[in-house]
C-alpha cells in the first residue's frame, strides 16, 4: 500500500466511510459482463465442488452446478462450466468484443488457478483450460478487463475502514457501498467452504444443495455489489478505450489460434513476460498523466516531481519542489504531465534546506515554461512519441485482423 | 520394517504453541496463558495420510536415489541416526523455551553430511516457481523449530522439504537460516522482563486463538498495526485520539495530508469517483 493509500485508510477509519484514492474510475463493468462464483470444500483446493455462471443483468438466466459427492463426481461440473464458457466466448466472439467476467476476490482468483493447473496436467477437459488459462494470464496484464476480482478493482478505488483482510469480503463491501452501518454477521473471504463435510466419510446427505445455495448466494453478492460499484462511478479514465481494445486484440488471437494448454516454450515466456512488465509501465504511465490521485500518490513515493520554476538559462532550467523523495537522477529522462511531447534530461538534483534543487535540460527545440511557473513532470522512460505510436499501432491492428502477433512491417 | 504403523499424527498441539511463542516472545498474555489455550484440534487429515504414505521407505529411497544411490538408505527406530543414511520417523525432542518444555516429533531425521537434518514433509503441490509461499514458508518454520530442538548450540542451516506433483515426490534442501535466527531471537527475548500485558501483532491471526480478543482491545487503544501493517509506519500517534489529522504536527504525515486534500478536498469529499 503506498502513503497515499495508506493516509486515505487512516481517514476512512476515522470518518467511518469508504474514502477514495481514484479520481477517476478505471473499469467500465460491460453490459455483457458475466459473474462466475466458484466454492470447493476446505482441504480439496484444486477442485470445484459448485459454481454458478451468468449474465449479469438476468439472475434468472444464470447456470448453476453443486456436485453430490464432493470427491469423485467433478467431471460433470466441469463439463457444465466448459460449455458455458465456450457459449460465452463464441457469443463474444460475434459480438467483436471482448469477455469481461467478474470473480469474488484473490482466493476465487487462486481456485480458478489451481483448477487450471489441474486439468491442464491432467488434460481432461481441454477446451476449459485453454479458455482458462487465457484468462488467468490475461489477469496478469496490466489493465486487462478480460478476468477482474471485484475486491481488487474496490481496492484500486477506495480505502475502508475495515482491517485489509477483512476488505476481501464482498458482504462487507456491500454494506459499505450502501452506506449501512450495521455490523455484518458473516462474511467470506474466502472460496472454500469450511463445512461439516470437509475431508469426512461418509458423504454427507444433502450436501449438494448446501453446495448450490451458497455458490448462488455469493453469486447474488457479487452481482449486486457490481451494480453498486457501476451506479457510484460516472466518469471513467480517458485512457480506458485503449487498453479494452488491447484486450479484444488478444481475444481475437485466442479465438484465431489453435487451442492447445502446452506450456509456453522459454522463449514466449520470454517475450509474455516483456510484453507483461511493458503493460504495466505503460499503464502506470497513462494512470500518471490521467488521474490525479495516481499522479501525487506516485509524488508522495518519489517517482514524479512537481515544483516551481527557478531559473530558465538557454536549454537549462533550474526547478526547485518541495517533497520528501525524489528518485529522479542524473541522465534520467522527464516529460511534461500535461504535454508528454516536451522532455527533459536531468543533470543535476541536489537536496538543500528548501527542498530538493533539480537542473533540468532541453536538447533541441525551446522550453515551453516561463520562471515562476509550476510544473508537474514525470518519468518518459518510453520515447516521446510512445503513446502516439501506440494509438497508431492499435489503429491499424484494427483495421488489419490478423496482424496481432506478427511483425508490424510484415 | 514398515515404517507406517510408526507413525502417527504428529503433535500440533505443541507446535501451535510454539509458533505464536516464538512469532511474538515479547506477549506476556501468551505465556500466561498456554496450558490450556491451545487445545488439540481436529486433526487435518490429507497430512497425516500424505505423512503415512510419503515417509515409508520405498518413497524415501526414491527421494534420496540421487544423493544416496547404493540403498544406503535405511530406517530405524526410537533414536537418532548416526550413520550417513539412516533416518528415523519415530523420535521426540525436548525443546524449551523459557519455563515451558515440550516434547516435539518432527516428521524425520537423516543423518546427512556428519549430522541429523530434519526432513519435512509438505502437503503442498510443488509448483516450481509457484509454490504456495505461505505454506512453504509455514514449513521452514517447522523444520526450524525441529532443527532448533534437534541442536540448540548449532543448529543445522538446512532441511529437506518434500513436494509433491500430482502422484510422485520431489525433495529440495532448503535453508532454514532466516527462520533459526527468527526462533533464537525469541529464545533471548523470552529471558528479558515483560513490559506489556499483551502485544497485538499481523501475525496473531495466524498463529494465536487469543487473536480476536486483543485484536478488540488494540482497536480500542487506536493501534493502527490492527487495520492494516502499513498504517503503523505513517502514524505512530494514537488513530482515534488524534483530533484533525491533517493538522498533525508530524511533517511526514502533513505533506501526505496535503498531496490528499489537493485531489479530493475535504468540502466535496465524498464517496463518488468524478
Amino acid at each position: 500500500m503506498t502513503q497515499f493509500q495508506s493516509y486515505a485508510k487512516l481517514r476512512a477509519i476515522q470518518t467511518q466511510r469508504l474514502m477514495p484514492v481514484a479520481e477517476k474510475s478505471r473499469t467500465i463493468v460491460m453490459h455483457h459482463a458475466v459473474v462466475l462464483s466458484t466454492i470447493s470444500l476446505r482441504g480439496y483446493a484444486s477442485t470445484l465442488h459448485a459454481f454458478q455462471f451468468g449474465s449479469l443483468h438476468s439472475i434468472r438466466t444464470s447456470v448453476h452446478g453443486a456436485c453430490k459427492d464432493p470427491r469423485t463426481d467433478q467431471e460433470q461440473l466441469l463439463s457444465k462450466l466448459e460449455t458455458e464458457l465456450i457459449r460465452y466466448c463464441k457469443q463474444c466472439e460475434q459480438m467483436k468484443t471482448a469477455p469481461q467476467i467478474w470473480i469474488a476476490n484473490k482466493s476465487a482468483l487462486r481456485h480458478l488457478q489451481a483448477i487450471c493447473d489441474r486439468i491442464c496436467h491432467t488434460q481432461t477437459h481441454t477446451k476449459l483450460a485453454a479458455i482458462l488459462q487465457f484468462i488467468l494470464q490475461r489477469y496478469e496484464y496490466a489493465a486487462s478487463q478480460t478476468l477482474l476480482s471485484l475486491t481488487s478493482v474496490l481496492q484500486k478505488h477506495w480505502r475502508s475502514y475495515l482491517p485489509d483482510e477483512e476488505e476481501e469480503s464482498l458482504e462487507a463491501w456491500n454494506a459499505m457501498l450502501q452506506d449501512n452501518v450495521a455490523p455484518i454477521q458473516e462474511y467470506h473471504t474466502s472460496t472454500c467452504l469450511s463445512d461439516e463435510q470437509e475431508a469426512s466419510n461418509p458423504i454427507r446427505k444433502g450436501i449438494a444443495s448446501v453446495l448450490r445455495k451458497e455458490a448462488s448466494k455469493r453469486w447474488t453478492t457479487i452481482a449486486q455489489t457490481l451494480l453498486l460499484f457501476s451506479q457510484k462511478n460516472i466518469d471513467t479514465i480517458s485512457c480506458f478505450s485503449d487498453w479494452w481494445q488491447q484486450d479484444l486484440q488478444y481475444f481475437t488471437h485466442f479465438c484465431r489460434s489453435s487451442k492447445h494448454t502446452k506450456e509456453d516454450n522459454v522463449f514466449l515466456a520470454a517475450q509474455k513476460f516483456e510484453e507483461r512488465e511493458f503493460s504495466y509501465e505503460n499503464y502506470l504511465w497513462d494512470l500518471r498523466r490521467e488521474d490525479s490521485a495516481f499522479f501525487y500518490a506516485s509524488l508522495l513515493e518519489g517517482h514524479c516531481m512537481e515544483g516551481e520554476v527557478l531559473e530558465i538559462t538557454g536549454q537549462t532550467m533550474i526547478v526547485g519542489c518541495n517533497q520528501p523523495i525524489l528518485r529522479a537522477r542524473e541522465g534520467d529522462a522527464l516529460s511534461l504531465r500535461n504535454d508528454p511531447v516536451v522532455q527533459f534530461r536531468v543533470l543535476d538534483s541536489e537536496w538543500t534546506s528548501v527542498g530538493y534543487i533539480v537542473t533540468l535540460h532541453k536538447s533541441y527545440g525551446k522550453i515551453p515554461c516561463s520562471e515562476q511557473r509550476k510544473v508537474q513532470l514525470s518519468p518518459s522512460a518510453l520515447g516521446w512519441n510512445f503513446q502516439s505510436r501506440r494509438r497508431q499501432n492499435i489503429k491499424n491492428r484494427l483495421h488489419y485482423h490478423s496482424s496481432m502477433h506478427q511483425k508490424e512491417d510484415g | 520394517m514398515s515404517s507406517k504403523k510408526h507413525i502417527s499424527v504428529p503433535s500440533n498441539q505443541h507446535l501451535q504453541q510454539i509458533y505464536a511463542l516464538v512469532q511474538n516472545p515479547a506477549c506476556k498474555r501468551l505465556f500466561s496463558h498456554t496450558p490450556n489455550l491451545f487445545t488439540q484440534s481436529k486433526a487435518w487429515k490429507p497430512r497425516s495420510h500424505f505423512l503415512q504414505w510419503a515417509s515409508n521407505n520405498e518413497n524415501m529411497k526414491k527421494l534420496f536415489s540421487e544423493i544416496y544411490p547404493n540403498d544406503d538408505i535405511r530406517p530405524i527406530k526410537d533414536v537418532l541416526p548416526n550413520l550417513p543414511g539412516h533416518y528415523t520417523t519415530t523420535i521426540n525432542l525436548p525443546f524449551q523455551l523459557k519455563d515451558l518444555h515440550f516434547s516435539l516429533k518432527p516428521d524425520a531425521v537423516i543423518f546427512h553430511l556428519h549430522r541429523p537434518k530434519i526432513i519435512e514433509f509438505c502437503c503442498t503441490a510443488d509448483r516450481r516457481g509457484k509454490t504456495n509461499p505461505f505454506s512453504l514458508s509455514k514449513s521452514r518454520l517447522r523444520a526450524a523449530i525441529h532443527s532448533h530442538a534437534l541442536h540448540p548450540a548449532s543448529p543445522a542451516k538446512t532441511a529437506f522439504f518434500v513436494l509433491h506433483q500430482w502422484n510422485s515426490l520431489t525433495i529440495h534442501e532448503l535453508s532454514i537460516a532466516q527462520e533459526l535466527d527468527i526462533i533464537q531471537e525469541a529464545v533471548s527475548q523470552t529471558t528479558q522482563q515483560y513490559s506489556h500485558e499483551y502485544r497485538f501483532q499481523r501475525t496473531c491471526r495466524f498463529s494465536c486463538p487469543l487473536f480476536s480478543q486483543c485484536r478488540k482491545q488494540a482497536q480500542k487503544k487506536g493501534n493502527p498495526q490492527v487495520w492494516s501493517s502499513s498504517l503503523s509506519n505513517i502514524v505512530s500517534a494514537d488513530v482515534h485520539k488524534t483530533p484533525g489529522l491533517c493538522h498533525e504536527t508530524s511533517s511526514r504525515l502533513s505533506s501526505i495530508a496535503h498531496m490528499y486534500h489537493r485531489v479530493f478536498p475535504q468540502s466535496s469529499q465524498n464517496m463518488e469517483i468524478k
